[in-house]
């Protein structure tokens, strides 16, 4: 697509994060209501941004395991997301596929 | 590993550090892509909080704070996984990511197909970028949290979401009507 503004990049980016002062930002906000490829670039960055936001709304999380009961618990322990209860209880460990620690 | 509060800290310190967990676990998730390697992660930041608990100044500043530690247990875990590394170029080099981007191609989860790009990322442009669009960080935080000039923040993240932008707008079936659509949508 032709660009004919002279909106950089970074302003572009810096226009959708919220970073610029409002000079600017009213630069950009009239030359997107008369230029095209103006406004088709700040919508896909725009576009990108709420991708990347929904692909990590839920991240896996961790498995956990039991501590070995060695590992004494005293005190107050912070949660841990998928275990907290358990954790608060027990403590706990991660189980890696690779671990082969029966001790 | 576990985490023990000691008793007599500020209660509101504890709450909040409590209540950034799970920001931080999603943060080093999206860093890393190992679910285990980021609840480690999150469980050694929350430690070092702890101990370094009278460095900050002004509960406002948690996020930053913590961000900025996470940051520095991501370089210590590659210092250690990665000894002959050069660590000058860690933000630089692209890191390996279990989903290949042939695999994530063939999914048709447009989720995983987002986080492989991500990961195929290099580390450097990768924070920038979560930082600002999971955390809501501003730039400036941004330069704070990861040491660099504001200026490297900004081109850093203008390269992430143009090469997201390449490989999963300009790439993707069906992106001439979504072109389409952009034309179409109004911007605020």
């Amino acid at each position: 697509m032709k660009t004919e503004h002279d909106v950089s990049r970074e302003m572009q980016n810096a226009f959708v994060d919220g970073e610029l002062d409002r000079s600017d930002w009213g630069r950009i906000a009239e030359q997107l209501g008369r230029d095209e490829s103006l406004r088709a670039e700040v919508c896909e960055i725009r576009t990108v941004k709420d991708l990347v936001r929904g692909a990590y709304a839920a991240p896996p999380q961790a498995l956990l395991a039991p501590t070995h009961p060695n590992e004494a618990t005293t005190g107050r322990e912070f949660s841990r997301p998928g275990g907290s209860l358990f954790t608060r209880t027990f403590g706990a460990r991660k189980v890696r596929p690779w671990s082969n620690d029966s001790s | 590993m576990r985490i023990t509060i000691p008793f007599g800290l500020p209660g509101q310190f504890r709450r909040n550090l409590e209540g950034c967990r799970g920001s931080l676990y999603k943060l080093a998730y999206s860093w890393c892509h190992d679910a285990a390697l980021a609840d480690d992660l999150v469980q050694e930041t929350l430690l070092r909080a702890l101990d370094r608990s009278e460095q900050l100044r002004e509960l406002a500043r948690l996020k930053g704070w913590l961000c900025s530690i996470l940051a520095n247990c991501l370089r210590d875990h590659y210092r250690r996984v990665r000894a002959l590394v050069d660590l000058e170029e860690l933000d630089e080099t692209v890191l390996a990511h279990d989903e290949t981007p042939e695999v994530a191609h063939t999914s048709t989860q447009l989720v995983s197909r987002v986080r492989a790009e991500v990961g195929r990322l290099p580390l450097g442009q990768r924070q920038v970028l979560t930082l600002v669009d999971l955390e809501g960080c501003s730039y400036a935080e941004v330069a704070e949290i990861l040491t660099v000039p504001i200026g490297t923040v900004m081109s850093r993240l203008c390269r992430a979401r143009a090469t997201l932008k390449e490989r999963l707008l300009d790439e993707a079936p069906g992106s001439a009507e979504r072109d389409n659509a952009n034309k179409i949508r109004i911007v605020r």
